[in-house]
């Protein structure tokens, strides 16, 4: 049975329902804004992993060919452990930025690029990230 | 709250920023069409020493029933405060812990668990003395229970001492056949979470009554019983005017090498009475020397220093050389330790990172794996005394072990448990059991539960598991700095900022599994500053060393008090 709304319902209710209402135009607003905002961090966060993990990559490939014509035993032991950073490094979930271990992976190409930098008695002049992988607020 | 970052939570920052609890309340309300109860998850545990009791009591079992009103503080709930985050409130109360607490401790020990006699005849009359250190002078109390046969009665005397800093209980029982008993005691609902401790003190049968006999205020007491128990041999000032950082025993037990805050390394050893300095490393190191190593065949010598470098000293006769430096960590080193193979030695960093290095035939050393488990900055490594596993404590409250696998080390268990920085760590002779101390005043014993062990301990695939199985609790006013095991005698001795050095023992009658540690040893000031370290000798049992922040070392005679 269709009852006319109650008249004293549209007052008693007033409050509720512009609560409601403005409720749902802020979250709206605030979901588009936040949807920018997480993209830009995102980015940014994203291109500065991804410049350190490529400059990995290029510093064991660069090493890898300076060491190509050496076959002491000291030499092909470096070009090992260059070639397990490389393998790090391509495993890495670079199209996954939700993948639960990125960060563990991160750290652990961060360790062994520096046991390889301790191996090739280079000082690496670039710092990663003061930060540290884990995310920090 | 608002640290749970991500797109979704955008609108509830905002409101966060914008408007005070009770208006973003309202908002809730009114999405979801009814008024909310105030969330339950809001409210932030209380940083208070309330948890830490709750926990500690869940970590021992019980030995009998007690009354719930015992346990619990009687204190209101604590307020429903804001979230804080983790940096703020919880880390000042972490960093600087109040000086006195509150609620004060009270008493209450009308909870004696009787004891099952296992068969033997009812032991008749049971005397029990019990004195707990922080009672204040002559607020002692009394108390007659019947327990087990009607034949049984217990006297039960507080003895006031003057250490009002060892909280402890501890009770005499002297049944007829004049055989100790323990009991566990649970002990008094102190601040900082008491736990029920077991005491067997009388261990020489021929002590039936302490002169003048008993009754309440008898000065027989814990510091009577042990007050020959630690006896100073010698006192050295080994780095003056500034602090002596760690000391180190070398594997013959003959020398042993200190480090301080002057930058250099000594090394010390035995003349007539006296120890006197045989040499002084001072070139190596460009600020403080933090920790000192031996290698297993004594010739060299690692140290880790602030200036983010680890040197290898080799011994030439009386005389050190550096061979090496090692460098890589990319600040202060904070610990250093060799293998008990002597091919592979460990560093730690406030980098965070813990460093394993080969050894080659040629004193080459080769970094073999960076480790990054640990999320702050780690203050300890050591080795397993008989086994390739290391273990690193750090300023994030937790241990980590580690093995090889395939080339590389890797994490394979986390011990969790303290609730503060660790600040040390060290096994017992067999490897089967790990002491650590911690900023949260408190030791913990560890031990390993290997696969299919019959305790049903669960493991992780093939690696083993440890379990917290004992904490010493309510002895030290402030952080716990070292810790050392000794493997010839098994005592256990601790460095504490409170500048005491105390002793502990395995009470021989407690089930391995859950073993009880008595303090047979207590020296309040052993230093006129906090306690940095404390290490047995290797060869000679009893002799321990210690160092301190006034740069002064000490060298003790350990004796077991014949009574404890």
């Amino acid at each position: 049975m269709d009852r006319p709304p109650d008249l004293f319902d549209a007052i008693v209710m007033a409050e509720e329902r512009y609560r409601g209402e403005g409720f749902q135009e802020g979250y709206a607003e605030g979901r588009c804004l936040g949807l920018a905002e997480g993209r830009r961090a995102g980015v940014v966060r994203g291109a500065s992993i991804g410049s350190e993990i490529g400059s990995y990559r290029g510093f064991a490939l660069t090493w890898k060919c300076l060491l190509s014509g050496s076959t002491s035993d000291k030499d092909r032991k470096k070009a090992k452990m260059l070639d397990s950073l490389l393998g790090m490094v391509q495993r890495f979930p670079y199209a996954d930025p939700t993948h639960g271990e990125l960060h563990e992976d991160l750290d652990r190409i961060r360790g062994k690029f520096k046991q390889v930098c301790s191996l090739l008695s280079v000082q690496p002049d670039f710092h990663v990230s003061p930060g540290g992988s884990a995310l920090s607020f | 709250m608002c640290s749970q970052a991500g797109s979704a939570s955008a609108v509830h920052r905002a409101v966060m920023e914008r408007a005070p609890g009770s208006a973003e309340a309202r908002l809730r309300s009114g999405c979801l069409g009814r008024a909310l109860p105030p969330g339950p998850a809001r409210q932030l545990s209380w940083p208070s020493d309330a948890g830490a009791r709750t926990r500690n009591a869940r970590t021992r079992p019980e030995p009998g029933p007690l009354p719930a009103s015992s346990l619990r503080s009687p204190l209101p709930p604590p307020p429903r405060l804001l979230p804080v985050t983790r940096h703020d409130a919880a880390c000042v109360l972490r960093k600087h812990p109040p000086l006195f607490s509150f609620p004060p401790p009270r008493l209450c020990w009308h909870c004696i668990p009787p004891r099952d006699n296992g068969g033997r005849p009812d032991p008749v009359p049971v005397r029990a003395s019990l004195s707990a250190d922080w009672v204040r002078n002559g607020s002692g109390s009394r108390g007659r229970r019947k327990v087990g046969g009607a034949s049984e009665t217990q006297a039960i005397t507080t003895i006031p001492t003057r250490q009002r800093d060892s909280r402890s209980l501890r009770v005499l029982q002297f049944p007829r056949d004049s055989e100790a008993r323990e009991r566990k005691w649970r002990g008094p609902e102190g601040s900082r979470g008491s736990l029920p401790l077991s005491f067997c003190l009388c261990r020489d049968r021929t002590l039936t009554r302490p002169p003048g006999g008993w009754g309440p205020g008898v000065q027989w007491s814990l510091s009577a019983a042990m007050k020959d128990s630690l006896v100073l041999l010698a006192r050295v000032s080994a780095h003056p005017d500034s602090r002596c950082w760690f000391l180190a025993w070398n594997p013959t037990g003959t020398l042993l090498a200190s480090c301080g805050g002057d930058r250099s390394i000594r090394i010390w050893g035995k003349e007539g009475d006296g120890w006197v300095c045989k040499s002084v490393l001072a070139e190596g190191h460009q600020r403080t020397v933090r920790k000192v190593a031996w290698s297993p065949c004594g010739n060299y010598l690692a140290s880790a220093s602030f200036d983010a470098t680890t040197c290898i000293w080799k011994k030439n006769q009386d005389d050190f050389e550096c061979v090496t430096t090692l460098e890589g960590h990319e600040n202060e080193v904070k610990s250093v330790a060799w293998a008990p193979s002597g091919s592979l030695l460990a560093t730690c960093s406030r980098d965070k990172s813990v460093w394993v290095w080969e050894v080659d035939e040629e004193d080459e050393y080769e970094c073999v794996s960076v480790l990054n488990s640990h999320t702050q900055d780690v203050k300890h490594v050591i080795w397993h005394p008989n086994q390739e596993l290391l273990a690193s404590a750090s300023y994030d409250d937790t241990i980590k072990l580690y093995r090889e696998e395939e080339d590389d080390w890797v994490c394979y268990a986390t011990l969790e448990g303290h609730e503060s920085t660790v600040w040390s760590l060290s096994f017992d002779p067999s490897g089967q059991r790990l002491a650590s101390c911690s900023d949260d005043r408190t030791v913990r014993i560890w031990r390993q539960y290997l696969p299919g062990n019959e305790q049903g301990v669960v493991c992780n695939g093939s690696d083993p598991t440890w379990k917290c199985i004992c904490t010493l609790s309510g002895f030290h006013s402030r952080t716990v700095y070292d810790v050392s095991w000794c493997h010839l005698t098994g005592a256990l001795a601790t460095a504490c900022g409170d500048d005491a050095i105390r002793v502990f023992e395995e009470d021989p009658s407690s089930d391995p599994q859950q073993p009880s540690f008595s303090l047979t040893a207590h020296l309040p000031q052993a230093h006129s500053q906090d306690v940095n370290c404390v290490a047995w000798n290797p060869k000679e049992p009893g002799l321990l060393a210690s160092c301190s922040d006034d740069g002064e070392m000490a060298f003790w005679k350990y004796q077991q008090p014949e009574v404890l």
